[in-house]
């Protein structure tokens, strides 16, 4: 199936070190990359229903298991400012897959391509660059 | 004992029929010279008819050759041979013996008779068959259960790798049996079944096995398949032949349909057990993405809903320890300037992502039990915040968001009566209405306004929430007796600037003019919202330009707040 965007391949810079993190993250990834094909074969409405509520689904399980290490480990006290920035990474994602319900439920054409394109952006940019601070943190942290 | 004179065999028989039990004696070529009495007893024969004869007179043809082969081998080896056989009466039925033979041998050791002795023991073994019986079929449908589909599995498999041939796993869970099972009773359920049994029986091949394993799942396995896709041809002829009607015990038609989950062996190449549960989680995604259908498993499925079990997990603990909280948010009457009522909304205050909203959380539940644990939890906690509000002279009306899970439940007028009974048996009309979305979920709309009806006698009123929005709203507002009417935010956020949108806001107003209903514009965010909409002749309203939802405790200082407001002004 051709798309237009390329398939996030997972590579060792996507990884954090942290195993449970990083076996999330694995999910997350094959999670958009298979809204990429399922969306580029059908636009049907309740495949990207059920896509925002994996994403929601996602965003609980996940982010949770992440703050909680942040809180266990004393982040906000070693990195306030990562840790902010973390944090709000975090609530921007659900919103936006919350606007992307409701502009499901009011009717309106959901844009593939703006759908994907938040989510590689959204996934790169935090799991690249973000989540690496947290899990160089946390390696220190358990190495000590 | 190798040897015995012959005037022995005498006194054998003699001790044997008075033992009761059958003694065959024959020569040295193997025919029978004399029988005891039990033999006629247990063979039918007369004993004129055996003599002369062979003792394959008895053969059931139930013992492939080599079971004779090895018999007779025993006897020249060992001069004895014991053993269980099935032989035949001359009436046609089995007999089941427990049966030993020892050849006599003269001083010379030529053999001169065989002797052999039986015991009539069928009652035993049909006794142990019942047992086995019943330890590996289904008692309702007498299809193999899941011991025997255990079994049929792992042959399956074996029988995979050597044919190199595919073979599906699909595990079938039937959609709408609960509720004729609830409504027509357990008995007719059962019928419902056993009929269910024989239409999967009628689509399969002599190879393949149909298996029930409780309740209303059951699991097929489709053998010696060239490929994938003569499985999905097979599921769509079976997933039609189930959506038959059914024959009900009052000559109604009852309708179910089967969500299917597949594997297919050897892409997923795993044991027996991975199999069935591969299959039970595709077929899990089947009946989330609407039931009647089927779902291939693959891999990424598993994770995906280990993901889904981890949140709701964390959704159940939440509820444990009390996570969940109501806010409420007024709705105004702005020609009287009072409040009438309060839209309850459920906050969930997650102890690490902090207060999550409901549309972050709720899509998650809306189609597992969950959500029909965490609706009357929400359903308990309004009607008791109403009652203390009642205590302290506010009469309220709180409207409350059912799931359409709960919704689609015949037995929902009943939990709404045991919370009131629980929380407030004394509540006055007017105090509880519960909040109806329209979606897919709830296609039903003859049940669902039964469901209404059985509320309503109960004091409990009814609005239709996001009107506009879905697809068949109009049909709503026709089946279902409701009292009012909530004109979806988005219509009601652009009305000022956009024509469109204003357009249908007037109409849904006149809607409700016409139908005789409340009409209730929600997101009204500004004073000249308020002002146009009360130009339109819609009174109520709700939305942030009036109040933000807020904490059950910040609502009376409120109201007291927003009545000396309107006093003063």
């Amino acid at each position: 199936m051709a798309s237009d965007y390329d398939l996030i391949e997972w590579t060792s810079a996507l990884e954090t070190g942290v195993a449970e993190i990083d076996q999330q993250h694995r999910y997350l990834v094959t999670a958009i990359n298979d809204a990429n094909v399922q969306l580029a074969a059908e636009h049907d409405i309740s495949l990207i229903e059920q896509i925002t509520k994996d994403l929601l689904s996602y965003a609980i399980f996940h982010f949770d298991t992440e703050e909680e290490l942040m809180q266990t480990l004393g982040y906000e006290q070693a990195a306030p400012d990562d840790a902010a920035r973390h944090q709000q990474q975090h609530r921007q994602f659900s919103a936006q897959v919350i606007a992307v319900r409701d502009q499901l439920n009011n009717g309106l054409k959901i844009s593939r391509k703006d759908l994907l394109t938040f989510l590689n952006g959204w996934l790169i940019n935090h799991i690249m660059h973000t989540d690496q601070d947290l899990g160089a943190f946390i390696r220190k942290k358990r190495a000590e | 004992m190798s040897t015995l004179p012959s005037d022995s065999l005498t006194y054998l028989l003699a001790a044997f029929q008075h033992a009761h039990i059958g003694l065959v004696i024959t020569d040295a070529k193997g025919i029978i010279i004399e029988v005891s009495q039990r033999v006629s007893e247990i063979s039918g024969y007369p004993r004129d008819l055996l003599i002369g004869q062979r003792p394959a007179i008895f053969k059931s043809g139930r013992h492939p050759e080599t079971f004779y082969q090895a018999m007779w081998q025993a006897l020249h080896e060992k001069a004895y041979w014991s053993g269980e056989i099935c032989n035949r009466r001359r009436d046609g039925e089995f007999i089941y013996e427990q049966l030993s033979i020892a050849a006599l041998r003269d001083e010379t050791g030529q053999v001169v008779h065989y002797v052999a002795v039986f015991s009539d023991i069928s009652e035993q073994v049909r006794a142990e068959s019942r047992i086995l019986q019943a330890a590996y079929l289904d008692t309702l449908t007498g299809l193999p259960n899941r011991r025997l589909l255990g079994d049929r599995l792992d042959q399956a498999i074996a029988q995979c790798k050597r044919s190199g041939r595919h073979m599906a796993t699909c595990f079938i869970d039937l959609d709408g049996f609960k509720k004729i099972n609830d409504s027509y009773g357990h008995e007719a359920g059962d019928q419902l079944l056993i009929a269910v049994a024989q239409r999967l029986q009628s689509q399969v091949r002599g190879n393949d096995t149909v298996a029930r394993l409780g309740g209303d799942e059951f699991v097929l396995l489709l053998n010696d398949l060239e490929d994938d896709s003569e499985c999905v041809q097979a599921i769509q002829r079976i997933l039609d032949k189930i959506a038959e009607p059914y024959l009900l015990p009052d000559n109604s038609h009852g309708k179910v349909s089967a969500s299917i989950g597949i594997t297919l062996y050897p892409a997923d190449a795993n044991d027996a057990d991975t199999l069935l549960r591969h299959a039970d989680q595709a077929m899990y995604v089947a009946k989330e993405a609407g039931k009647n259908c089927f779902q291939l498993y693959d891999s990424r499925l598993e994770q995906r809903l280990l993901a889904r079990k981890a949140t709701l997990h964390r959704v159940a603990q939440g509820l444990k320890q009390q996570q969940f909280v109501l806010h409420y948010q007024p709705k105004l009457d702005a020609l009287r300037g009072c409040i009438t009522g309060l839209e309850a909304l459920i906050r969930w205050h997650h102890p690490i992502l902090g207060h999550l909203e409901p549309n972050q959380f709720l899509p998650v539940i809306e189609d597992d039990d969950l959500a029909l644990t965490l609706g009357e939890w929400t359903f308990r906690a309004a009607l008791r915040q109403n009652r203390a509000w009642h205590g302290a002279g506010f009469a309220l009306c709180v409207s409350v968001n059912a799931f359409p899970r709960q919704l689609q439940r015949t037995d929902f007028p009943e939990l709404i009566r045991r919370l009131i009974d629980e929380e407030w048996p004394d509540m006055p009309a007017g105090r509880l209405m519960i909040e109806i979305v329209e979606t897919r979920a709830l296609h039903e709309l003859d049940s669902l306004e039964q469901t209404i009806e059985r509320c309503r006698a109960l004091n409990v009123s009814f609005s239709l929430d996001d009107f506009g929005t879905g697809y068949s709203s109009l049909t709503y507002l026709r089946t279902l007796t409701v009292d009012e009417i909530k004109i979806d935010r988005s219509f009601v956020r652009d009305m000022l600037n956009d024509h469109e949108d204003l357009s249908i806001v007037e109409a849904v107003i006149g809607l409700g003019k016409a139908f005789g209903l409340k009409v209730v514009p929600e997101g009204v965010e500004s004073a000249t919202h308020i002002e146009h909409l009360l130009a339109l002749g819609c009174e109520l309203m709700q939305g942030y330009g009036i109040a933000r939802p807020m904490p059950a405790e910040a609502v009376i200082p409120w109201l007291q707040d927003h009545n000396n407001t309107n006093k003063d002004a």
